[in-house]
């Protein structure tokens, strides 16, 4: 038998089969000249893409038992088409796809054809003979898969050879200016710019190490470390997304990515995520676009200011310990026509905090009405304040809900008991009690703190609220409703999910400029909080 | 100094000759040439006859065209004392706006026009282009900076766990 035989022999008329790793060919299976019935994986040299999954990939391949090898110096491994199969049910990755193996758009193909046409990698393919690292066959237009069944290879170049990059840095003509000039230039920038010039390459992190004390610790400010680091998680991100376009080139239609590639959390998902109750299915749409139904909509912070939760997504990525805040709730107006400026004040305005880059915190206080500090509030005077204001918790209550506090006893007042005799239960004079703690008017809503927290009766809403009493140090109590709402790890997470509110019928104020790049003309998210008035971002410990 | 004398040809006025890297010939006024420093050092050396072109051999026409326009524009400014400006020049990138018209042009030009600056000594324009430079790069994060100016990643693997090393005050806060 031929190898020409062979490859006629249906089911696999285009010889090679391509391994598919995580979005990427790692390799391809052929049968083996020695056994027609046999199947060889030839791996590509490729290891600087192993990725997890890869070397998942790998590791199990290891386990089955090497079959005879054609040539003792290939790198040859032979599988039964039934271990295939195995290897698909276990990594979970389509070896062989049925329909990319009869069209001519395999993505190895469509790969290469990017690859050299958009020089997006240093990538060429020589028959495996003839490889010569330092001179390159590139890929010209004709088939790359040989039909001679000849062992094809891919060869990576190394991708940031030194020299050849210093020699390429003759095209700037920034990098061509004598250091001198390049000085004065620096004493034009700020540390933070410095910083980052020192980052582009070698001859500026040699000359812009002269300017300035930025490179000790401590001697940059700490707005300025937060800017900075803003531009390195930018950079971070937009390459995240390049590589995202770039494998959603490489993969044809069918593969999983361009089926379930989301192109805000840049990774594939369940096909659950993409279509809710009130959505359209979005299957039809290209992975380049494609957002799951999480990011769809957006999360109110008050009745100023609301983000997208494509902005929140990004936030989270960027931020560990950064919140924003609106100003604009100070003094707060209460149902009694009181007002105070203890509520709005800086600790206890509208709050989004980025919690360690997997929980983001939105907290609320509204203030209802004040009292005498004797005087017991009763339920009555809460459920009509309630009413009365009528404003968002969640999006599944407001507070003029019927069943906000599940029909329950409306009190503010804590039975904690005195100091002494915890038996005695409320006093007038807040010292003498237990929770005397919740005098602090700038404490943080905390979950052991006496306070009657009702969750939303929504399961996955991680929504909690509370009516509270402050007791400043003056002759009157304020009675607050305190509303802290959690989402939590990211788009996918039913707490997020519930978050969400679809639509935007908020008053939309459009950023001054069109840095913005939420798809949501409403965003005030990270790119563009600093220029709304009234938003402030804050650094929290 | 040339603008105190009184002889029929107001010795400012006076026509000189620049000739550029390309061998083309300009005629300019030598007090607009003499907002360069080294030109104007290079007449005074030759004296006040000084009939014969100046070779400039390190700015081709278009360029020496451009740095004379700005000289032009620039022919009455005061020139700059040589205490402050260390001082004063640190902080602000402002730029006025005349100058800032004149800076938008080509990157390639505008690099031509500060190694000219920079070569014919006329440090308030070295000065306009160094601050059109800052400005370009204000802001910008790492990467966009490389696209800005095509600067080429030059970094070894090992150079940028150094930096990461070095940073780590900033990472992953």
């Amino acid at each position: 038998m031929t190898m020409s035989d062979l490859r006629s022999e249906k089911p696999y008329p285009f010889g090679p089969l391509f391994v598919i790793c995580d979005g990427f060919p790692t390799g391809y299976i052929q049968r083996s000249s020695k056994s027609p019935k046999q199947f060889q994986e030839i791996r590509y040299c490729n290891p600087s893409r192993a990725s997890p999954v890869d070397q998942r990939f790998f590791a199990f391949k290891e386990q089955i038992p090497m079959q005879e090898h054609s040539d003792p110096n290939q790198e040859v491994d032979s599988f039964s088409m039934k271990e295939i199969k195995e290897l698909e049910m276990e990594t979970r990755i389509p070896l062989v796809d049925a329909e990319l193996r009869k069209s001519r758009f395999s993505p190895v193909w469509t790969w290469l054809r990017n690859a050299t046409t958009r020089k997006q990698r240093n990538m060429a393919v020589t028959p495996k003979q003839r490889i010569k690292p330092e001179k390159p066959i590139i890929a010209s237009t004709g088939p790359i898969i040989a039909d001679d069944g000849q062992n094809f290879e891919m060869v990576e170049i190394e991708s940031r050879p030194k020299n050849a990059a210093r020699h390429r840095q003759n095209k700037s003509m920034l990098h061509k200016l004598p250091v001198e000039i390049l000085l004065i230039i620096g004493e034009y920038l700020s540390p933070v710019d410095r910083l980052c010039m020192r980052r582009t390459c070698g001859k500026f992190r040699t000359c812009f190490s002269r300017l300035g004390p930025e490179t000790r610790n401590n001697a940059i400010l700490r707005t300025e470390i937060v800017q900075f680091l803003f531009l390195l998680r930018k950079d971070k991100w937009n390459k995240a997304q390049e590589d995202y376009h770039q494998r959603c080139n490489l993969m044809g239609l069918g593969s999983q990515l361009y089926e379930l590639g989301c192109s805000a959390c840049l990774k594939t998902h369940h096909v659950g995520e993409f279509s809710g109750p009130s959505l359209p299915n979005d299957m039809a749409e290209s992975p380049r676009t494609r957002i799951c139904a999480g990011l769809k909509g957006c999360i109110e912070l008050c009745e100023h200011f609301s983000f997208s939760a494509e902005c929140l997504l990004r936030g989270m990525s960027r931020f560990r310990t950064m919140g924003m805040q609106c100003e604009m709730h100070c003094p707060a107006h209460g149902v009694d026509g009181t007002s105070t400026y203890h509520i709005g004040a800086h600790a206890s305005a509208p709050r989004l905090k980025y919690d360690n880059g997997n929980k983001i915190t939105v907290d609320r206080t509204f203030y209802l009405f004040s009292v005498g500090i004797n005087d017991i509030v009763t339920h009555d005077a809460l459920s009509s304040a309630l009413n009365n204001i009528d404003v968002f918790v969640c999006p599944h209550l407001r507070t003029s809900s019927a069943d906000i506090f599940r029909g329950k006893d409306l009190t503010v007042e804590c039975s904690l008991g005195l100091k002494g005799h915890p038996d005695l239960g409320w006093h007038p004079d807040w010292n003498e009690r237990l929770c005397s703690r919740l005098s602090d008017l700038g404490a943080s809503l905390r979950e052991d703190e006496c306070m009657f927290w009702t969750t939303c009766w929504n399961r996955d809403c991680l929504t909690r609220y509370g009516l509270r009493r402050l007791y400043p140090r003056d002759h009157v109590n304020f009675i607050t409703l305190d509303v802290s709402r959690i989402l939590l790890e990211g788009p996918t997470h039913p707490s997020w999910k519930a978050q969400v509110v679809l639509g935007d019928n908020k008053k939309e104020i459009r950023p001054n400029s069109n840095n913005c790049e939420s798809r949501f003309g409403s965003c005030k998210g990270p790119f563009c909080a600093a220029r709304y008035n009234g938003l402030v971002v804050t650094q929290y410990d | 100094m040339a603008a105190a004398s009184t002889s029929a040809v107001d010795p400012a006025k006076k026509m000189i000759m620049l000739t550029t890297s390309d061998n083309i010939d300009i005629k300019v006024e030598r007090e607009v040439a003499e907002r360069s420093i080294l030109i104007k050092n290079l007449l005074e050396d030759l004296g006040s006859e000084g009939d014969e072109p100046i070779p400039i051999p390190n700015v081709n026409e278009a360029v020496m065209k451009k740095v004379l326009e700005w000289c032009e524009q620039h022919r009455k400014d005061p020139p700059a004392t040589q205490d402050d400006d260390s001082d004063s020049r640190k902080k602000s990138t402002d730029i006025d706006e005349w100058d800032q018209k004149f800076m938008q042009v080509d990157q390639e030009m505008l690099f031509e026009i500060i190694l000219a600056a920079n070569y014919l000594d006329i440090k308030a324009l070295l000065d306009v282009g160094c601050k059109t430079v800052a400005n370009m790069i204000k802001g910008k994060s790492p990467d966009e900076i490389r696209k800005t100016f095509n600067i080429q990643n030059d970094f070894t693997p090992e150079e940028e766990d150094q930096i990461r090393r070095e940073n780590e005050w900033a990472e992953d806060r």
